[in-house]
């Protein structure tokens, strides 16, 4: 077990004082082992860490502020078998547990496959083809400019390529669940897909700075801020309609309206101008 | 609550990554509490809370891990009420629980003045006391041999710092004891009349972790002194490399001995003893070391006066150079040296920072006392005229086969000694020298 | 070959289906299960929550009452059908194994 050694200093009769450090180092993880003259001994207090568990629940949405019924009774179920509530990531509705060997959340590998496939067709998959759909439309638009050019293809290449993954990923998992084994884990690619948004942004931001002053990505220097803006808008827009207690329909529309026919005015606007 | 936030990319398929990652997050203190549009929030995990609680049980062991019969049934009593017991220090005893609302542990406030009272008495008392008059003994005597050997003082910085430390140090064992004896005075009047002993303020709390902040700047004071002083203030290292042996000493000793009474007394009288030792030892290395002899034998480059400059002859020579210097003044001394290392010459240039240390310092060169304030026997002086000076003195010590002067002018003394005979004119050339820039 | 919905039945589904032959709360299904087959069986939440909606769409089962969050179903006449047929089922694999144990 590991332990440390603190130099104290405390007066002996400073029985509080003495008593409130103890604490403050109990809550910071060190209880104490032995006493000495000068050094004190504590050791790591050991912890049980929760294990994690994720389902789909098709039906729920980011939008909804409170757990509608069928999903709070499907929360309900999870928790009778121990699992612990956490939050949700848009469809994905996150566990946790601190028992020794829990039932798992999912027992069924078809059954979970059709779940998965359901809200995916739902989210990720519509958004990421509308999304690339007109990234790809904005790189025939823009092919006078290289820099604007090269970040939509990226764009694009990414976004299909997280669809054509995951359509990889489906089709080879319910080959192997439709002769009775388990969903495949995702592959390093996928991962690595799944990972290279981050390295996207970085490389747009770094690309921006590393050209400015050169003409050209002025364009892109300007563009930086009003993506961020338009990114803040669209979150408050999103909690707006959370608050205003909108029906998920309505919300999901609203936000469609935001996403899509609010940049087109805008860039119709600028080319009046 | 701490919170952070993080830019997470995995893919919304992959269950196993996510429920991995969330898992490693838990593992390093960190639990997920939502998903944001780009962001995700974790919150650190509040761990259970853990109570503790002190007793002062009158019949306890020195020995933590064997307690006496009694000591144990009180133990196992504590327990039933859900308090484990955890280890004890000198008479208190630490219990812990991890109970939402446990009942709270008695404290007996009579057995608890006692049991500080015979604590404090013996690990904080004592040596507080003996750290004090330890160091106003210093401080005194310090204080005297200013007075006596002003000249010595006025320019060594570290021991000024010594002093300063040592007077810090007396000032904080006397405060200390104080606050202990005000805190036990009033307590005991709380606990006569059925109360509790008072709690300790902030300020003695902050007050009980200072001793270190001095310690911790002595000893890097040390180590950044620059060289010419390191050798000179023999006293700081040997003071810390005394230190550090006599604390390894009674680490041993503990180590040895183990715990108990006896061994506790022991190693009580070992450190006095051996703390009173160094205290007089690097006393002595700093008041009775000649900054003279002391000196490290640094070329000097460009001496402003030689043996040349006065008579023919005289090769094979070399000079030496030492300096110090503190606000009050600034002394540099030469030696010139022949071939066979025998002294030719000797010079001091002291410059004061005021005029009105000039007197002090003739008078404590003229009249030179030992350690205890007594004369030196044997001691006279002729007053001289010359010309480059506003005073000047030739010295005169029983058995001595050099001259030695003392010149003085504005705020520069000069201390000039030379080993071989030298005429008025070449003495007046070495006033005008020496006495060029003041 | 794709297994045709509820053309035959997991090993979940069975036991889902024969534990609601009395009525009996959906939250419980899962100790239920789990006695009945002395732990051989578990069926997780996640599972069983999506089971009885499927179920309860090919009206398989029938909700009867509803406690607060706490449902209660019963398996209907379509559902009887089902679990006798795979039944029988059944039985006609443990007859070819007997018949056929040891090769043909």
């Amino acid at each position: 077990m590991k332990r440390k050694r603190r130099l104290e200093t405390f007066a002996f009769y400073d029985m509080e004082g003495i008593i409130t450090h103890l604490e403050n180092m109990a809550q910071a993880g060190w209880a104490l082992r032995e006493t000495g003259s000068l050094f004190w001994t504590y050791e790591k207090i050991e912890s049980t860490v929760p294990i994690y568990g994720t389902t789909f629940f098709p039906d729920a949405s980011e939008m909804d502020i409170t757990p509608t019924a069928t999903q709070a009774e499907f929360l309900a179920y999870c928790q009778k078998a121990g699992w612990q509530y956490v939050t949700q990531w848009k469809t994905i509705q996150i566990f946790q547990t601190t028992a020794e060997n829990p039932i798992p959340l999912e027992t069924d590998e078809a059954l979970r496959l059709k779940i998965t496939h359901k809200a995916m067709k739902k989210t990720l998959l519509s958004d990421h083809l509308t999304l690339g759909f007109l990234f790809l439309m904005m790189v025939f638009f823009s092919r006078e400019s290289l820099v604007l050019w090269m970040l939509y293809l990226l764009l694009a290449c990414y976004l299909f390529g997280s669809c054509f993954a995951y359509g990889h990923w489906y089709k080879q998992s319910l080959r192997t669940v439709e002769a009775g084994g388990n969903c495949l884990s995702v592959g390093k690619k996928g991962r690595f897909l799944a990972k290279s948004l981050r390295f996207l942004a970085g490389f747009m931001v770094l690309w921006t700075f590393f050209q400015g002053g050169s003409g050209e990505p002025f364009a892109m220097l300007a563009l930086l801020p009003l993506v961020l803006a338009f990114l803040t808008l669209y979150f408050l827009v999103q909690k707006l309609c959370k608050k205003l207690g909108l029906s998920k329909k309505l919300a999901d529309d609203f936000l469609w309206f935001f996403i899509l026919i609010l940049p087109l005015l805008f860039l119709g606007i600028l080319f009046c101008l | 609550m701490k919170t952070k936030y993080r830019l997470e990319s995995i893919a919304f398929y992959d269950t196993e990554a996510l429920t991995a990652h969330l898992g490693e997050m838990s593992a390093s203190g960190w639990e997920l509490e939502s998903v944001g549009l780009l962001l995700w929030k974790y919150r650190k995990i509040q761990r259970k809370k853990r109570t503790y609680g002190i007793t002062f049980f009158p019949d306890a062991s020195e020995v933590k891990d064997s307690p006496t019969q009694t000591q144990g049934d009180f133990i196992a009593e504590q327990a039933k009420k859900g308090w484990q017991y955890v280890t004890q220090w000198n008479q208190m005893q630490f219990f812990q629980t991890t109970a939402e609302h446990p009942t709270p542990l008695f404290v007996n406030e009579n057995q608890r003045l006692d049991a500080i009272k015979k604590s404090m008495a013996i690990t904080f008392l004592l040596p507080h006391i003996l750290l004090l008059f330890g160091f106003l003994l210093q401080v005194a005597y310090n204080a005297k041999q200013i007075y006596l050997h002003p000249l010595h003082y006025i320019t060594d910085s570290v021991a000024w710092w010594f002093l300063l430390i040592q007077t810090l140090t007396a000032a904080y064992a006397l405060i200390s004891c104080l606050a202990y004896f005000r805190w036990y005075k009033k307590s005991l009047a709380a606990v006569k009349t059925g109360g509790n002993c008072l709690p300790v303020k902030k300020g003695q709390r902050i007050f009980a972790k200072i001793p270190f902040l001095p310690l911790g700047f002595l000893f890097l004071w040390c180590f950044l002194l620059p060289p010419n002083l390191r050798t000179l203030a023999g006293n700081a290292s040997s003071g810390i490399v005394l230190t550090m042996a006599v604390l390894g000493i009674l680490l041993l000793g503990k180590t040895l001995l183990g715990n108990g009474k006896a061994a506790s007394a022991v190693l009580s009288c070992m450190a006095v003893v051996l703390a009173v030792s160094v205290v007089f030892i690097n006393h002595h290395l700093t008041i009775a070391r000649d900054p003279i002899l002391a000196k490290p034998l640094v070329l000097a480059e460009n001496p402003p006066l030689t043996m040349e400059q006065l008579k023919e002859g005289g090769a094979d020579t070399y000079v030496t150079f030492t300096e110090r210097s503190t606000i009050f003044a600034a002394a540099q001394s030469y030696t010139q040296w022949d071939g066979a290392k025998n002294p030719i010459m000797g010079y001091t240039i002291l410059d004061l920072s005021c005029e009105a240390l000039v007197d002090t310092c003739v008078d404590a060169s003229l009249h030179r006392r030992d350690d205890w304030g007594t004369p030196h026997p044997y001691d006279s002086q002729k007053s001289l005229t010359l010309d480059s000076t506003d005073a000047a003195w030739q010295l005169y010590e029983d058995g001595q086969t050099w001259q030695t002067y003392l010149l003085q002018k504005d705020k520069r003394l000069v201390y000039l000694s030379f080993y071989e005979h030298v005429t008025p004119e070449e003495l007046e050339e070495a006033a005008s020298v020496l006495l060029a820039e003041t | 070959m794709a297994r045709e919905k509820f053309q035959t039945l997991t090993e979940q589904m069975f036991y889902v289906l024969l534990c609601l032959q009395e009525e009996c709360y959906g939250m419980d299904i899962m100790e239920k299960v789990a006695a009945m087959t002395e732990g051989r069986v578990t069926i997780g939440p996640g599972t069983l929550y999506n089971l009885l909606e499927q179920f309860q769409k090919a009206e398989i089962i029938a909700e009867t009452r509803v406690e607060g969050r706490k449902r209660c179903y019963q398996i209907t006449q379509r559902g009887l059908d089902m679990l006798e047929k795979e039944y029988q089922r059944l039985l006609l694999l443990t007859a070819d194994y007997h018949r056929y144990k040891g090769g043909l």
